[in-house]
């Protein structure tokens, strides 16, 4: 296994988000986590990069990273896009690429293949990234976190608020990396692309995981379908 | 027009000055978000220490050294022992906070310093400059004057604002408190040490306030409120310059400084051209300063040098 947790829980304050998840993400796997607003998918990625402060067990590659600040967990190659971009809007966009690779990597060669999968963000290079689309800066957000050449991709929500032809453009994005070997663990709100992309899923429910498998298997799921595909 | 040229002269060190005292008030605040009113006298602290250190050792070098390292430790103290503690108070909670430091460092001084105003060496010895512009211009014949030792200090003041600005604009922790101060959640996320950023700002910021407090020493004598007018001239600069640019706080400065020195001219002819021989213009240098933070806060509350893409950068 890559990644493994076990009774991992965040809280802000006395209000419980995530209460006690078990998840795992095993090499050259996709795994993606689907639920409500408030289910607590936002609060697990930003407990597993150590944004925000969690408790309970987090193994990465053979070592425990429960406690770890977020750049030594940067350092160990888990590195998370958050949701809603968090890119520097003053600074330009290959700024903030150069800053992908604050803690590892190396500038040379990630700003190579950012520009190659992202040829626009090179025609943009010297712009503020605070002027980019909406689009351009989720591409931004993409590829500052390939920069420190992650050996576990966390993605929060890329698609959200793009338009559905960039949020085609995302997942092939997330598909080449797929092909290259990174393993990928991604929260989305889009579940049906979500569910057809990923190579295991896990529902979230206030909190706790309430059901996993199999992409394909839980996108047939009659339960799944009716409270998360609306169909 | 020489006399506005010389007000330029007489303002430009000064607000040189201003612009070092700006520039730690706007890193703190940029990056951390947190005020300082305790900015002028933290920097006092630091200059007490050094007026020890030359006390003891005689070198003005070792004393300008460990004045301004005491300053640092003391900032980087302040954000790791009491900010760390406090983190996401409401800012009237941090005003009061600050606010309580001030108290504590203009007491701490008395206790330790005695109330009698201490002696620092100069640290610059130059001549005053005397400019006589050609008779073509200047038909009074009057010269510009400079004294050596303003010079000097306007260059030190200047030279050390802008090399920060340049350390926070491209050194790599200097960028790591910028994008910091741009977005926590995404400086976290690329692995940016945001609690080193924040300990950065705060002792590089109180360093400033050291040096400046050391380049006014020589004229203000060492006392507990030697700073407390230039921290308002520097909050003034910050203003100006958008408050939470360290750039446009040292800009802001200059242009406060030498502002200042025209306004009070004008007033100087204008009290004249009345007849009013008996107010001094130059009693009205401060109350210039506050008309200036209200004019700039109604007028333009961003300043002039904020940023493009939110409240706090």
């Amino acid at each position: 296994m890559v990644l493994e947790t076990r009774g991992f829980s965040v809280s802000y304050g006395r209000i419980a988000a995530l209460k006690g998840v078990d998840i795992a993400v095993g090499e050259a796997e996709a795994v993606t986590v689907i639920g409500a607003n408030g289910a607590g998918k936002s609060s697990l990625m930003n407990g597993l990069a150590g944004i925000v402060e969690s408790s309970g067990y987090v193994g990465y590659k053979g070592r425990e990273l429960s406690d770890a600040p977020s750049h030594e967990r940067v350092k160990a190659g888990l590195v998370l896009c958050p949701e809603g971009r968090r890119i520097f809007p003053e600074l330009n966009v290959e700024e903030n690429l150069k800053l992908g690779a604050y803690r590892r990597g190396s500038v040379r060669e990630g700003l190579e293949k950012a520009y190659a999968l992202f040829p626009r963000l090179a025609e943009r290079r010297r712009q503020a990234a605070g002027y980019l689309s909406g689009g351009e800066q989720q591409m931004l957000a993409i590829g500052r976190a390939l920069m420190a050449q992650p050996e576990l991709l966390m993605l929060d929500e890329p698609s959200l608020g793009l338009a559905p032809v960039l949020v085609d453009q995302v997942f092939e994005t997330l598909e080449r990396l797929r092909a290259e070997g990174i393993p990928i663990l991604l929260v989305e709100q889009n579940a049906v692309k979500a569910l057809s992309f990923a190579d295991r899923a896990y529902i979230l429910e206030n909190g706790r995981v309430v059901m996993e498998g199999r992409g394909k298997e839980l996108l047939a799921d009659e339960r799944v379908k009716s409270a998360y595909l609306g169909m | 027009m020489v006399s506005i040229l010389q007000a330029i002269v007489f303002g430009l060190p000064q607000g040189a000055l201003y612009g070092l005292m700006g520039f730690g008030i706007s890193l703190i605040f940029g990056t951390c978000g947190v005020t300082n009113f305790a900015q002028g006298n933290s920097g006092m602290i630091g200059v007490f220490v050094g007026w020890s250190i030359l006390a003891v050792t005689q070198s003005l070098p070792l004393a300008l050294v460990g004045g301004v390292l005491a300053g640092g430790l003391l900032g980087a103290g302040i954000d790791r022992v009491l900010m760390k503690r406090v983190k996401g108070l409401s800012p009237g909670g941090m005003l009061i906070i600050t606010l309580g430091l001030l108290m504590i460092f203009d007491g701490m001084a008395l206790i330790i310093w005695g109330t009698q105003p201490l002696i620092f060496k100069d640290i610059f010895n130059a001549p005053p400059i005397i400019a006589f512009l050609p008779e073509s211009v200047n038909p009074e014949g009057m010269p510009i004057i400079l004294s050596g030792n303003d010079l000097w200090t306007a260059v030190a003041a200047a030279a050390i604002s802008f090399g920060l600005v340049a350390f926070f604009r491209w050194s790599k922790p200097g960028v790591a408190a910028k994008a910091k101060a741009q977005d926590a959640a995404g400086a976290k996320a690329v692995g940016i040490d945001v609690a080193a950023a924040d300990t950065l700002a705060w002792g590089v910021g109180v360093a400033a306030a050291v040096t400046a407090g050391f380049l006014i020493a020589p004229k203000s004598t060492v006392i507990p409120t030697m700073l407390v007018t230039l921290q308002l001239y520097g909050f003034t600069a910050a203003v100006f310059g958008g408050f939470a640019s360290p750039l446009g706080a040292v800009i802001g400065g200059l242009l406060l400084g030498v502002i200042e020195k025209l306004v009070v001219l004008g007033l100087e002819t204008l009290l004249l051209a009345l007849g009013a021989s008996g107010v001094n213009a130059l009693d009205f240098q401060l109350s210039v300063v506050l008309i200036i933070i209200i004019v700039t806060l109604a007028l333009k509350p961003t300043g002039l040098f904020a940023s493009k893409f939110k409240g706090k950068v």
